[in-house]
């Protein structure tokens, strides 16, 4: 490793931080429960503090000190490691996803990280850059994804322009704000606004409570329920934010078989992903979405992804449900024809729906035996169960083609996903006592994501659709 | 109708059920004997006592005489040139299509009890699943790991 290279030196910094943040809650932990002692006096506190800031700052100093990292034609190379040293050696060719992030603290610097992903992996990122120049982060995402085609490109002048990365995709300005407003972020703000504001009395003094919110909940429900409405209010102000700084600026770009896709405004994200790693397009309608005729479309695939999304990566934000062929022909061509789907047969709603009225049942005899008129909640859960089950019915179903899946079902949203069958990496059939006696099936699908697999599900499809498909998906042709 | 897959494993891997069922019955007769020991203490109802004893009972005969001799009647394999097909499950019937091209690798595995009995179990990876064949002879085991190893790389060459 003659020419490896180290971090931009701004890494010390970034090390040191996330060291900083993962010793904070033992230190605050440390500095609550140990206030007691004696030993915790004015000079030898401070000694503390500043004796163990010096030492982080010395272990982001040698941890930057002791990674380097090269890349060559074939692969990329990371020496690290403090006491321990790790080689690791990557091929190109097992590299899944290259991705760009520019944190808020990197665009101080100006800077990017990159994290590398290859197949399995596991929750980190196989390699993370943290600190490189936008430059190299482009060199190297160069070097490592078309390094071979940029071999070819030299050849034809004319080819190399046909090559070259053509906009196939940008998240209109106005989509941009529905997605904002009709986002499902808005319950997770309400949650977390709720929770902030009932830890509220660990803060506040006892007395103001009393004074404020007693005579809150003494005088009257209106004032009640203007603090719901205005805390809805308000996470939806928090969820709507929050998508435009998530999604602003989103824009996909393709280049042969990659596709890039840049999004973010706060944060920027660049993430390059292979079309030949996608193993699932997935469109989901999120109850908010699906009466506008809107859509979100994820993709699965083998190694990148992030963790606030399922493991799965956003494809398309917000698209109109009835032009998603058109996008998906710019972008991942293979995926667009129509999805005809079958339904279930009639005998599986009584299953679908007594699958949500039962446990809705449960819960509604509770709440109406506890609480006072709680009768009324008790039947709108009822009814909500009822509908919900119908609907489930009504959205399940799947089809197929030579060489697709697809499946369509609700949980709330309804969902509709598309597999390739060379991408489905087993077929299960399985069949209840219960289900047993209406001769009814559930089929399950297998595939590969970043972490492990992830499998979708047909519940209660007939003898006769199991078998059509597990002729369809069996290789052994001449029994099927 | 696609054909039910007709290979059965072995037989003999009903006495190694038998056995580890004996085992999980052990581990619920904890129950009584910790809720004796609480009687002996505390004024807690009798009746639920003999109460777990019944349970116990009846959790032993499932796991010993009954659930191993169902399980393994309704254990069927087959393994063909381009896919494995399984089915198995007493209340729940599992059918299960794995493809060569989607093995990744065999292996043969074998606990103290079953090294006893002279059996093995194979199991198939996929980039997603995983997939056993509970206890076949070692010989057939190994056989079979070998076969499908071999068909898993023939059918990669081919895609």
């Amino acid at each position: 490793m003659s020419n490896g290279k180290r971090l931009h030196p701004v890494a010390i910094f970034f090390l040191f931080f996330s060291a900083l943040k993962e010793l904070l809650v033992p230190l605050i932990a440390a500095f609550v429960f140990g206030r007691g002692a004696s030993s915790w006096e004015f000079p030898f506190t401070v000694y503390f503090v500043v004796g163990g800031f010096l030492l982080l700052f010395l272990y982001g100093y040698l941890k930057w000190v002791t990674f380097i990292y090269e890349v060559t034609k074939e692969e990329l190379k990371i020496k690290q490691g403090i006491f321990i040293k790790k080689q690791r050696y990557i091929r190109r060719e097992r590299i899944y996803s290259i991705d760009i992030t520019a944190g808020v603290l990197q665009r101080l610097f100006q800077l990017v990280a990159v994290k590398i992903e290859t197949a399995g992996g596991g929750n980190e990122p196989e390699v993370l850059l943290s600190a490189v120049t936008k430059q190299e982060a482009l060199d190297i995402r160069k070097q490592l994804l078309d390094g071979e085609k940029e071999d070819q490109e030299i050849h034809s002048e004319t080819e190399r322009s046909e090559l070259r990365p053509k906009k196939a995709w940008i998240l209109p300005k106005n989509h941009l704000f529905l997605a904002a407003i009709t986002s499902s972020g808005v319950g997770l703000a309400f949650l977390a606004l709720m929770a902030i504001v009932t830890q509220l009395e660990n803060f506040l003094s006892e007395q103001l409570l009393i004074n404020s919110f007693g005579y809150l909940f003494q005088s009257s429900i209106f004032l009640m329920g203007l603090l719901v409405i205005v805390l809805v209010i308000l996470s939806w102000i928090v969820s709507i934010v929050g998508t435009l700084l998530k999604y602003g600026g989103f824009t996909i770009k393709k280049n042969g078989d990659e596709i890039e896709i840049t999004r973010g405004i706060l944060e920027k994200r660049q993430l390059t992903l292979s079309v030949t790693r996608i193993t699932a397009i997935r469109v989901v309608e999120s109850p908010l979405r699906q009466p506008l005729g809107l859509a979100t479309v994820y993709v699965e695939s083998a190694g990148g992804g992030s963790k606030d999304e399922q493991l799965s990566t956003v494809l398309f934000p917000l698209i109109k449900k009835r032009e998603l062929l058109t996008h998906l022909q710019d972008v991942v061509p293979d995926y667009a024809f129509e999805y005809p789907i079958q339904s279930l047969p009639s005998r599986s709603k009584k299953r679908y729906i007594i699958r949500k009225v039962v446990p809705g049942a449960i819960i509604a005899a509770v709440i109406g035996y506890f609480i006072p008129f709680g009768y009324v909640i008790a039947v709108s859960i009822l009814t909500f169960a009822f509908l919900l089950g119908s609907l489930q019915y009504k959205d399940a179903g799947f089809g197929r083609n030579v060489s697709f899946l697809w499946i369509s079902y609700r949980t709330i949203s309804k969902t509709l996903v598309i597999l390739p069958k060379q991408r489905i990496q087993a077929l299960e059939l399985k069949q209840s006592i219960v289900q047993k006696f209406r001769a009814l099936f559930t089929i399950k699908v297998s595939i590969l994501t970043s972490i492990i697999g992830k499998s979708f599900r047909a519940i209660d499809v007939s003898e006769e659709q199991k078998e059509e498909i597990l002729s369809w998906y069996s290789y052994e042709k001449e029994r099927g | 109708m696609r054909p039910l897959p007709n290979q059965k494993i072995s037989k003999e891997v009903l006495p190694v059920w038998r056995i580890i069922g004996c085992f999980e019955t052990l581990i619920y007769g904890c129950l009584p004997i910790g809720y004796f020991f609480l009687l002996y203490y505390f004024e807690f109802p009798t009746w639920i006592f003999w109460l777990l004893i019944i349970m116990v009972i009846v959790i032993g005969i499932l796991k010993v005489a009954i659930i191993p001799t169902l399980l393994w009647k309704k254990w069927r394999y087959e393994v063909y040139e381009s896919e494995v097909d399984l089915q198995f499950g007493i209340l729940v019937v599992k059918r299960v299509l794995i493809p060569m091209i989607r093995v990744q690798h065999v292996d043969t595995r074998q606990g103290p009890l079953l090294r006893r009995y002279g059996l093995a179990t194979v199991t198939i990876t996929t980039a997603a699943t995983v997939h056993q064949i509970p206890a076949l002879s070692e010989d057939l085991a190994s056989e079979l790991r070998d076969q499908i190893s071999k068909l898993a790389t023939e059918a990669d060459e081919d895609v």
